[in-house]
């Protein structure tokens, strides 16, 4: 029998003026949360964001919601976890709220990712080390990020 | 009108499987990947005591050896503040960033299932509670609670 569930979905709409879209909802046994917020693309920077508790334990919850103003114009890059952490995740804030934020972030890293991975897709097998060779030509941080991308990885070797 | 360009979904169920272990399934899908996470966790110390993994859709022919690292988070303490970030570390960047962020989420789940295990186990009689005298409760029985938000801030 199941003591607690926790469904969490994260998705990225591009917009006509070329920034994205980005919406959370995260639904468990206790908590339903939802979260909004607007990417200003190329700059990865917050521009638009807004929350709320469909469902909560703690009635107090709904009072950290103006915190999440706090996110706008942080950008997405160095520092991103530190400062939502900081400014959204603490004693005055909601750690949920939080983390959603870093998901939505997250997943629009991965979009562009999966634009790349889409392109390389077709490519035949014997082509595969070059295109290799050029997708962390494009991507270099990921070297070092995942035990794939690792320095001794045969995918980083073919770089060398 | 606009269509979606990504999609991540993460869905996570706890059981109890003994008095003091609670285990969680976890399972990942997005454009991209696809994988599950079971670990679990001894409410008597909020250590991970086991773990296992399965990569169901992934981008390498490398990204199947994450798994092997998945055992290094065992005799980890759920509750320390720095447990997302170790956890990024040791399972993320030596492993998998994906399947890291996956253990997260399954571990906070346990956390949030063992904050609410009175409730669970009277039977959900949630409608009966003070809901703040219920927070001042779990702040003095679950390490780390304290001041992590607004509802368990000791301002309240």
């Amino acid at each position: 029998m199941l003591v607690y569930t926790r469904n969490k979905l994260t998705t990225i709409e591009d917009l006509k003026d070329g920034s994205l879209l980005v919406k959370v909802i995260s639904n468990d046994t206790w908590f339903s949360l939802s979260l909004e917020m607007t990417i200003k693309v190329p700059d990865m920077e917050i521009t638009d964001i807004k929350g709320e508790f469909n469902r909560s334990f703690y009635e107090t919850c709904v009072e950290t919601l103006p915190v999440l103003q706090e996110a706008v114009g942080i950008r997405i890059g160095p520092g991103l976890i530190k400062n939502i952490n900081a400014f959204i995740g603490n004693r005055a804030g909601c750690r949920r709220m939080a983390d959603m934020i870093l998901d939505g972030c997250d997943q629009v890293i991965n979009r562009f990712t999966f634009s790349i991975i889409r392109q390389m897709k077709p490519i035949k097998d014997e082509e595969r080390p070059a295109a290799q060779r050029e997708f962390l030509k494009m991507n270099p941080q990921l070297i070092g990020s995942c035990i794939a991308y690792a320095k001794d990885s045969p995918l980083v070797k073919v770089e060398e | 009108m606009s269509a979606l360009s990504f999609s991540r979904s993460k869905l996570v169920a706890v059981e109890r499987i003994s008095e003091n272990i609670l285990k969680a399934h976890g399972v990942l899908d997005d454009y991209i990947y696809g994988m599950e996470i079971d670990v679990e966790v001894n409410l008597s110390d909020f250590k991970i005591v086991a773990i296992g993994g399965k990569m169901n859709r992934v981008t390498t022919s490398e990204c199947h050896r994450a798994l092997t690292v998945l055992p290094n988070a065992i005799g980890m303490d759920i509750t320390e503040r720095d447990f997302p970030r170790t956890i990024n570390r040791i399972i993320g960047r030596a492993g998998c960033l994906h399947l890291g962020n996956l253990l997260v989420e399954c571990c906070d789940s346990i956390l949030q299932a063992a904050i609410f295990s009175d409730l669970e186990k009277s039977g959900f009689k949630y409608m009966e509670l003070n809901a703040s005298q219920y927070a001042i409760a779990r702040v003095a029985t679950i390490p780390g609670l304290k001041n992590s938000c607004l509802a368990y801030s000791t301002d309240q």
